[in-house]
């Protein structure tokens, strides 16, 4: 309890204080991802934080079939998720001789399914995938399209998942729902894993040690 | 030529055990159909039995609320919040009810009883509700067979 080990990738937040509020009542949460424009405005009270709280600098970049991602010169280290709108970009970024995030959501669950983990299996360089449950859960709280989809949608969750955990292909968890108090926690994201039916060492590579692994990456260790 | 006792006993012996045999082939079929009928019935009965297996949970959940929230009466619309998310059926069917709460720690101790599917339910459950509902946030910190272990933590 309160060991501050597990990583939430993503949280939307209106306001600077919601930030210490968040931390505050989640006593689990040692990695958060926020906004790298967020980031930036609410220096100062990021800072006053007296919690062992790691803050990542995120940021989402849809890719369509003719922008593939070339190397971006920022000054700060963005860890930078892509949203493949197509096949063929799912597939690029998948090959792609870099190591790349991409996004698992709802929408591009078509596009990113098990041929795709297939081929950053192959890959030489590390992929990791970013769910973003908090947008699963959206989809089952407002979808109006009848059980049958949603349970599809959830189905090819689980599929995709099982699959790159056998193959030893980075997951990381993101639960931003909608702005602050509609976030899902990190316990939340345990549960929702649990409940998908992830065993415990599953859960604990998803929150725990695959995080981890993405920071030390993307700071060249 | 004299037959020994030895002779004699092993000859009793064979002539049992083909009897036997005889008798086993020919009643076979009679008792494979007596066996059969025990073990469907056996399986029968450990599939009532687990059906009717209920398991009695506790969760230690933590509420996150403003500060003008009232712990006790938001308690009390978590009933309606199970109803509406579980439907009536299997919310009598999962026994939820509120065993003990701290407004001091503001923390609470949940209690489940129904089968293995009714802990996974309400774990979900408890842990969208503040998506879909105003209200304050429910975060489950851990489960448990035995109230006393959890009551330590609350």
């Amino acid at each position: 309890m309160g060991s501050r080990s597990k990583a939430n990738m993503f949280v939307l937040f209106s306001s600077c204080n919601d930030v210490k509020n968040y931390v505050y009542s989640d006593s689990d949460a040692g990695l958060i991802g926020l906004e790298s424009s967020f980031l930036d405005k609410c220096m100062d009270v990021i800072a006053s934080v007296n919690e062992n709280v790691v803050f990542v600098p995120r940021n989402l970049k849809s890719v369509e079939r003719k922008s593939i991602p070339h190397e971006s010169s920022t000054k700060r280290k963005t860890l930078t998720s892509y949203i493949p709108l197509d096949t063929q970009s799912a597939r690029i970024l998948a090959k792609l001789r870099k190591p790349v995030v991409v996004l698992v959501s709802p929408n591009t669950l078509r596009y990113v399914d098990e041929a795709q983990v297939n081929f950053m299996r192959q890959s030489h360089e590390r992929k990791f995938l970013e769910i973003a449950l908090g947008q699963f859960i959206k989809f089952l709280t407002d979808s109006k399209k009848g059980y049958v989809y949603v349970e599809k949608v959830f189905r090819g969750l689980g599929d995709v998942i099982e699959h790159a955990l056998k193959y030893d292909i980075g997951i990381v968890a993101s639960g931003a729902v909608d702005y602050y108090p509609k976030t899902l926690f990190t316990s939340h994201i345990d549960i929702v894993f649990f409940s998908l039916g992830f065993s415990k060492r599953e859960r604990r590579m998803i929150l725990e040690v695959y995080p981890v692994e993405l920071l030390k990456m993307l700071h060249g260790d | 030529m004299v037959i020994s006792t030895l002779d004699f006993i092993s000859i009793v012996a064979i002539a049992i055990a083909l009897a036997s045999l005889v008798i086993v082939f020919a009643y076979t079929h009679r008792m494979w159909k007596y066996i059969s009928m025990l073990l469907d019935e056996l399986s029968i009965a450990m599939l009532v039995r687990k059906k009717s297996r209920k398991v009695k949970r506790y969760i230690l959940v933590k509420f996150i609320c403003k500060d003008k929230t009232d712990l006790k009466s938001f308690v009390k619309s978590l009933e309606n919040m199970f109803t509406k998310l579980l439907g009536e059926l299997d919310k009598i069917d999962c026994g939820i009810t509120v065993a003990s709460i701290s407004t001091d720690s503001s923390r609470a101790i949940i209690r489940v009883v129904g089968d293995y599917r009714c802990l996974k339910r309400v774990l979900i459950t408890l842990s969208i509700q503040h998506i879909l509902f105003e209200g304050c946030i429910v975060v489950p910190i851990r489960t448990s067979g035995l109230m006393s272990r959890l009551r330590k933590m609350l």
